[in-house]
């Protein structure tokens, strides 16, 4: 086989890699990184749905799939809900104290919250009430859930927020969502990837619908990202629902229906992206193969 | 990395020769016969092949090319006939193929030297079969005594090579079929190695050279340069060598056909190789005991009385043996479907687009059954009414003809059914392979259940000991062979 020109991947490497590569909050390596940063373009780049095909035989597309993922929760986090909405009904739980609460009143932008009680208590227990509570307050001090949650978990959601924003709260809600197309085994396959002290899936609010409409949530509280195994799914339980949709994502998917999600695309406006593992031919679409000489040359340089 | 064993055969390469120039011959005036594509894939299926000459395999392959009219037809349509060719004829050459083939079994050979070989050094062979090949493989190795090997299918290979923990492995295949194979081999990173005759070589060195042009072509592409802003500057040009080998590859035909199909076919394809042209090859087999006669495909296999499992072709008249019965079958279509959702959503997806027209015609047409059933006939229909009833009842998958199919076209005129039939007769294909393979593991169990009585995991979902013994002895009891009769019937295309 023909030797390749090695000066072009140590460009590559040098424009595509990120220098802190090596320090990211998840585990990389070159080839990744490039790809990432590939991503990354795509997303700023307009009119430009790019593809990236691998050789099915690489071994490391659990991790790659987990770093595209991650930056796609990075990009979500960013259209936060910084002004929420809260309404009589909601339940919230207490940063620093293992509380929920449920808003009883909403009146003239304060709210007053009341106390769920867990566990047994004894029968002249009395819900602990806050009254007249400010906006800011509650941003500050609160987060809002769907349901019961541990304070652990939510502690290292915040943590990650922290770390990636540096802002000390969770958003109650995303104004926009993106979802993930891949297959069921890999959404879960991120419960084995590290991050902070505990794993991408546990840290991510995300949500997997499968064909029938069923949703399985990975953390109670409002998704930044949908999971779904293919693009049907995707329009009939989420985008003919008007939700709003940044980016769709393509992981290791046959896509048989290019042509309609392009046409939905002119429609809805989201940015389309994938990672495949078989050919894929489309006037709307780019595509850069990477050939398996080329992974090695990368990760040995 | 790819490792080539190339076998040395000069007997081989003179035929090979011989065969080429009679194709060559009929491409000329007066015959202008462009191709004979079925024999393409008689060739590719017989270079493949490393069952011995026993094997029921060679007999039925020249039955085939004998009963075969694809060169008579094309030359009778120049008002010729087969013996205006003299010894320039293509068929009795591909059939001196077939012989020197059999008897010599130099890839058989071959590639069990091969494993011997890795054997003597601790190496564990890791061999990617066929589901024609598996057994013979599998009594081989047991008659030779080697126990470090395993057997996997070649759809089975991204996941396989993600479980491999050690180092010590040697994947081995003995056949090429197309650049689908070679393009997989190439990127594992494990070595393989490679059994295969001097033309078959000839069509690996085709793909090498098409390989490095798209490497070329995708390194140079300006969509590369626009994305990443660097250009990509090529070291040296490519040569094209393509001629000889372009030669070879069009008469060891699938190869040729193969090159843009999908992943999905391609395996199926790859794995069955029985599926090589539309002759069905059917045994009736009556009985001594007053039983129904039955009706087998040529690559079924029945239980012998000793429990195991052989190929219906090596029955004779006196032998007893048990015949699966299909019933067991019901549960394999959601086992499969649990294994392969993408697939199987797909395989459903086709199956409705010729069951809807048919059913929605009958329907709102305000016909009555019988109509229908004529109706279908006057348009080429093959099928008896009780199978059409099943069609209308939505039980079937797919038609087994093609005739079929497009009877339910003619009548409905379906648009979508019309531009879909392509990708139907794909999933059909890939469908029946899938419970193909399937079938053979459930019938797999019944042998180990017949000889040890213990229920594997599959027929443990519908039978207990008890219950597993009395549908044995009701459905499949064993019964003498008193007369075998063989028919080839042709699938109208």
């Amino acid at each position: 086989m023909e030797l390749l020109n090695i000066n072009y991947y140590k460009k590559l490497v040098n424009k595509f890699c990120r220098e802190s590569f090596n320090n990211e909050l998840i585990l990389s390596d070159k080839f990744i990184d490039i790809n990432y940063s590939f991503f990354d373009k795509a997303l700023r780049t307009e009119d430009l749905n790019l593809f990236i095909q691998i050789p099915s035989t690489y071994l490391k597309i659990n991790l790659l799939f987990a770093n595209i993922f991650f930056k796609a929760a990075a990009e979500q986090f960013l259209n936060a809900e910084e002004n929420p909405i809260y309404e009589i009904r909601d339940k919230l739980k207490a940063n620093k104290r293992n509380k929920e609460y449920e808003i009883i009143e909403v009146r003239d932008g304060l709210v007053t919250l009341e106390e769920i009680i867990k566990g047994k208590k004894s029968p002249h227990y009395y819900p602990e009430r806050h009254r007249d509570l400010s906006l800011q307050k509650l941003k500050n001090e609160y987060t809002k859930i769907d349901k019961g949650l541990r304070k652990s978990r939510l502690d290292n959601c915040r943590q990650l927020f922290n770390k990636l924003f540096n802002i000390d709260y969770i958003p109650p809600s995303f104004k926009s969502k993106s979802i993930i197309v891949c297959s069921k085994k890999i959404w879960e396959s991120f419960s084995e990837i590290k991050i902070l002290d505990s794993n991408l899936k546990s840290l991510i609010p995300s949500i997997y619908i499968n064909r029938n409409g069923n949703e399985t949530k990975s953390i109670n509280i409002d998704p930044a990202i949908y999971f779904v195994s293919d693009y049907c799914t995707a329009y009939d339980y989420i985008i003919k629902k008007n939700i709003k949709i940044d980016n769709i994502i393509i992981l290791d998917r046959k896509v048989d229906n290019l042509p309609t999600i392009i046409q939905d695309q002119l429609d809805k406006k989201f940015k389309l992206f994938g990672i495949v593992t078989t050919k894929i031919e489309n006037p709307h679409v780019k595509v850069w193969k990477w050939l398996k000489e080329e992974i090695k040359i990368i990760n040995e340089l | 990395m790819i490792q080539l064993t190339v076998i040395d055969n000069n007997e081989l390469e003179d035929i090979f020769k011989e065969y080429r120039s009679s194709l060559d011959f009929l491409k000329t005036s007066p015959f202008y016969i462009e191709a004979l594509k079925t024999y393409d894939t008689y060739l590719s299926r017989l270079l493949k092949t490393i069952v011995k000459a026993d094997d029921p395999f060679y007999a039925e392959l020249k039955k085939r090319i004998a009963f075969n009219r694809e060169l008579e037809n094309k030359l009778a349509t120049q008002g010729f006939e087969i013996h205006d060719l003299g010894n320039s004829n293509p068929k009795n050459i591909l059939l001196k193929i077939v012989n020197l083939l059999c008897s010599e079994n130099n890839k058989t050979k071959a590639f069990f030297d091969k494993i011997m070989d890795n054997n003597s050094k601790n190496i564990t062979s890791v061999i990617i079969s066929n589901n024609y090949d598996e057994d013979f493989i599998t009594n081989q190795l047991k008659i030779i005594g080697i126990v470090n090997y395993e057997i996997i299918r070649y759809s089975r290979i991204d996941t396989y090579i993600k479980t491999i923990k050690r180092e010590d492995v040697l994947f081995i295949d003995y056949s090429l079929d197309g650049y689908h194979d070679f393009l997989k081999y190439y990127s594992i990173d494990f070595d393989i190695s490679l059994v295969l005759y001097e033309p078959e070589k000839l069509m690996y060195d085709l793909y090498v050279k098409k390989y490095q042009r798209e490497l070329e072509v995708e390194l140079a592409s300006p969509f590369r340069e626009k994305l990443s802003g660097i250009k990509y500057e090529t070291t040296k040009q490519s040569q094209d060598t393509r001629s000889i080998a372009l030669t070879i590859q069009s008469i060891i035909g699938r190869t040729n056909d193969i090159d843009d199909i999908e992943e999905t076919e391609f395996e199926s394809l790859k794995e069955n190789p029985e599926f090589i042209d539309d002759l069905v090859y059917e045994y009736i087999i009556d009985y001594e005991e007053d039983l129904e006669p039955d009706k087998l495909d040529s690559n079924e296999l029945v239980f012998d009385q000793f429990n195991k499992l052989v190929k219906i072709g090596k029955i004779r008249k006196g032998d007893r043996i048990r015949v699966y019965d299909e019933r067991l079958n019901h549960n394999l279509y959601d086992i499969a479907a649990q294994e392969d959702e993408e697939t199987f959503q797909l395989i459903e997806k086709y199956s409705y687009l010729w069951k809807n027209p048919l059913i929605n015609y009958y329907k709102s047409n305000y016909i009555t059954f019988q109509e229908l059933f004529e109706y279908l006939k006057g348009l080429g229909l093959t099928i008896k009414d009780s199978t059409l009833r099943n069609y209308i009842e939505g039980k079937t998958m797919f038609p087994m003809r093609r005739a079929d199919l497009n009877a339910i076209l003619k009548l409905t005129k379906d648009q979508k059914l019309a531009e879909g039939m392509t990708r139907l007769l794909k999933y059909k294909r890939i469908y029946h392979s899938i419970m193909i393979s399937l079938g053979k593991n459930l019938r797999g169990e019944i042998c180990n259940y017949l000889q040890t009585k213990k229920i594997g995991n599959i027929l443990r979902k519908d039978f207990t000991s008890e219950t597993l013994n009395n549908f044995i002895n009701m459905y499949m009891p064993l019964k003498t062979v008193k007369k075998i009769e063989i028919n080839i019937k042709d699938e109208q295309s």
